[in-house]
């Protein structure tokens, strides 16, 4: 499964395959996704506001 | 083998890009990382040059053991003459970028010139490459990070990168990788901006070879073992280095409204368990066993959510103490602020306190803040003033020079109020009371430093028979004491000039914990590694001559003794507060200049600071320049 | 002290950090002791209040404190626990941590 753990509330959640981003679908917290492998997403950041 | 170990020569300017061997006479004498950038910075760069022009040139060096799974041998050392001081540029780098340089092939790179426009290199497999960062320019130093890793389609590539305070060429812009490492001081940013580099990628998979492999592997774990049973390691490994401010703010040992104060009070949520609420864990370097930063998730406030690492002691201070702001969070959101820009946490928080001590006693108002209130403990002006800096803008634009030019652009005795020394910031660590801590960032070569000679222990008030035997001489145990201070840092400076040409972290030797590897351990890991061999006393000369053709080139710059001066409050006001011992200290002058005597009859340098004649013959140096590579 | 000196009891506000916080759950607390007794005493007297951690302040062979730790008395460090304390007398107890 492409998971990753969410870094704000700790939940797994699922990423679409080869997706920048994805939001945790509980808390909502919005990550930039890189992909190590094709079946490995890993979070890079967190999507910041833009100021 | 390491004899195999290269430098590469790469001329921004024409695109010229050469490789040789690095020869063992160098590596005997020099060892590696900081040592190897030492001789070349002596060697190859002009006397007197503008430290913004082509002509400064950029070093970048592994540690000898770099890649070795022990002591946090993930060291890079990076150097230039210095856009803050016009002294040694030189700072130290963590992370994972050094043994990726060296599994791509290289040990060192030379690089010189200036590039037409923005470009990054990239070191893979005994090649580099000079590819365009037109697409880079205006990144903060997380995006760029990414963006090369997209560029090259490889997760596993690392950079050293500049922010926007690197490309708008603030003379304080560091170097970073990672989320949380810099080489954060004397501005090696800003030289990498003003030759259009934006950053050096690496990505290697060729072999680190060691002479014995599992010889090394089994003291690795001696040595690990060694670093982990300490109470120091098992505290930074939960902690980090906040647990420092526990017992220096505690004490009274820290300078706080810029230097009015020696203690924040009511500063109870800087302390270390403070950070509990927003870590999420800890995390380490290459070959590091302790693990000493924290990870941390801020969900909340204006600034949310920030993901980032950190913070160090050191920016407790610049963002807490010495701006009086006594929240966790606004140091979290600043320290995020000054990684993002690629700004020196140290040097940034140094000015802003500066600038509010002179605010406050009229020496400046709003006409030349453009407006700003730069109020202590006001938190929005310190996010704005560090975003101002790193953007050339405003009130920030001053201040962005670094102290030597905004003390002559302000004016008005505000040189007085500046706690600087060569032009650069000191910590925020008070040193009124600890005359060794005192001398130790007067003698620092690239200006007002902590981590050139401090001899953190002496805080410890260790038995007397133990600091003889760590110091080869009676030294006193008492911090507030005179005697004996000036071996300690003189034998620190040789300690950490050795912990830097091997890559390793400073913090696993001799630094904050007594038992940690020395001379000893060193030597024999070198062994091990390369088969080079050294006594213990060979490995100290080695620490000498890095320290002395450090002082050489200071010199041909035209520092002496009058640089190794401590700012004159430290000798004018007194401690106001703090425990006992602490209170009403200031360092007193005569002592100061008996120090100073003895540190440098100990270095084998006259009067003046400069080497003596025999002291360059016993350390090979009276016929440098020698250009052995 | 002298034969038929009168026994006061003193105050000694003692500053907890690093590990002893923890343990403790306090940043402070203040211990009474007679007049006649020495750091080693309280530091005794904590390690019977507090366990293992507090034991460890004081080396059982040279009643000195071992170096991995710092007892400090109004600022200055000490490692003989024979040393007397005053009325108001301020003990930090924490672990090696330098460098700043």
């Amino acid at each position: 499964m492409s998971e990753v753990r969410c870094l704000n509330c700790l939940k797994r959640f699922s990423v679409n395959a080869g997706a920048d981003e994805a939001a945790c679908p509980y808390c909502k917290t919005r990550y930039r996704i890189s992909w190590p492998r094709q079946d490995q997403p890993k979070i890079r950041g967190l999507v910041e506001k833009s100021r | 083998m390491v004899w195999k170990r290269r430098i590469a020569y790469i001329n921004l300017t024409t695109g010229k890009i050469i490789s040789k061997p690095i020869p063992k006479q160098l590596r005997q004498l020099y060892l590696g990382g900081r040592g190897i950038n030492m001789y070349l910075l002596y060697n190859h760069l002009t006397p007197e040059v503008d430290p913004l022009s082509s002509e400064n040139i950029l070093l970048v060096g592994t540690g000898l053991l770099c890649g070795i799974p022990a002591l946090g041998s993930g060291r890079c050392d990076i150097a230039a003459k210095s856009p803050v001081t016009g002294a040694i540029g030189d700072s130290n780098i963590g992370g994972f970028f050094a043994p990726e340089l060296r599994l791509a092939g290289f040990d060192h790179l030379m690089i010189s010139g200036k590039a037409e426009k923005p470009v990054y290199l990239l070191a893979n497999d005994g090649n580099i490459e000079i590819h365009d960062a037109n697409h880079l320019w205006g990144k903060d130093t997380f995006e760029t990070q990414d963006m090369i890793r997209d560029d090259v389609k490889d997760e596993e590539v690392k950079s050293l990168v500049i922010g926007v305070a690197g490309e708008n060429m603030v003379r304080f812009a560091n170097v970073r990788t990672g989320m949380k490492n810099s080489a954060g001081r004397t501005g090696m940013g800003c030289v990498m901006g003003s030759k259009n580099l934006k950053a050096i990628a690496a990505r290697g998979t060729m072999d680190i070879e060691f002479s014995h492999p599992d010889e090394l592997l089994d003291y690795c774990k001696q040595m690990n073992d060694m670093i982990t049973e300490t109470r120091w390691a098992r505290a930074q490994s939960k902690w980090g280095t906040l647990i420092i401010y526990s017992n220096t703010n505690t004490t009274g040992l820290i300078r706080t409204r810029n230097f009015q104060l020696n203690r924040l009070e009511k500063g109870e949520d800087l302390e270390p368990e403070n950070m509990d609420r927003y870590t999420i864990g800890m995390s380490g370097c290459y070959g590091c066993s302790v693990h000493c930063r924290h990870r941390y998730v801020l969900k909340e406030g204006s600034y949310a959510p920030i993901f980032a690492e950190g913070p160090e002691y050191t920016s407790l201070g610049a963002f807490g103490t010495m701006v009086d702001c006594n929240k966790m969070e606004t140091v979290l959101v600043a320290n995020h602020l000054v990684n993002k820009y690629g700004l020196d946490t140290l040097e940034t928080g140094g000015l802003i306190a500066w600038a509010m001590e002179l605010y406050e006693k009229g020496i400046i108002d709003e006409k030349d803040t453009a407006g700003l209130k730069l109020e202590w403990g006001n938190e929005e002006i310190l996010f704005q003033l560090i975003t101002q800096i790193a953007h050339r803008e405003g009130f920030g634009n001053i201040l962005a020079d670094g102290f030597n030019t905004a003390i002559s652009k302000i004016g008005k005795g505000s040189e007085y109020y500046a706690i600087q020394i060569k032009g650069m910031s000191s910590l925020h660590s008070d040193e009124r009371p600890t005359p060794s801590l005192a001398l130790g960032i007067c003698t620092s070569t690239r200006g007002a430093d902590h981590l050139r000679g401090r001899p953190a222990i002496d805080l410890y008030g260790l038995p007397q028979e133990m600091l003889q035997e760590i110091y080869g001489a009676p030294v006193s145990s008492d911090y507030t004491a005179y005697e004996g201070k000036s071996r300690m840092v003189w034998w620190q400076e040789l300690l950490y000039a050795v912990t830097d040409a091997i890559g390793t972290c400073k913090f696993q030797t001799v630094f904050c914990a007594v038992h940690a590897p020395k001379w000893t351990e060193f030597k024999n890991l070198i062994q091990l590694a390369t088969d080079m061999k050294f006594t213990e006393s060979e490995l100290m000369d080695v620490g000498e001559r890095i320290y002395t053709i450090e002082r050489m080139f200071n010199l041909r710059e035209g520092f002496s003794r009058k640089d190794d001066a401590l700012p004159e409050r430290y000798f004018k006001e007194s401690t106001p507060t703090g425990l006992p011992i602490a209170k009403g200290k200031k360092i007193d002058r005569n002592g100061f200049e008996k120090m100073l005597d003895e540190y440098y009859v100990l270095h084998g340098w006259d009067h003046n600071g400069s080497p003596k004649k025999e002291t360059l013959e016993r350390l090979g140096l009276d016929k440098e320049p020698s250009h052995i590579v | 002290m002298s034969h038929g000196e009168k026994l006061m009891s003193i105050r000694v506000r003692v500053l907890l950090l690093s590990n002893f916080r923890e343990i403790v759950g306090k940043r402070e607390i203040v211990e009474e002791v007679n007049s006649n007794l020495t750091l080693g005493h309280v530091l005794d007297q904590l390690g019977k209040k507090y366990g293992r951690d507090f034991k460890q302040l004081v080396d059982p062979k040279t009643r000195t404190v071992p170096s991995e730790f710092i007892v400090s008395i109004n600022g200055r460090v000490v490692r003989d626990t024979k040393v007397r304390l005053n009325n108001d007398d301020i003990l930090m107890l924490t672990i090696q941590a330098g460098g700043g």
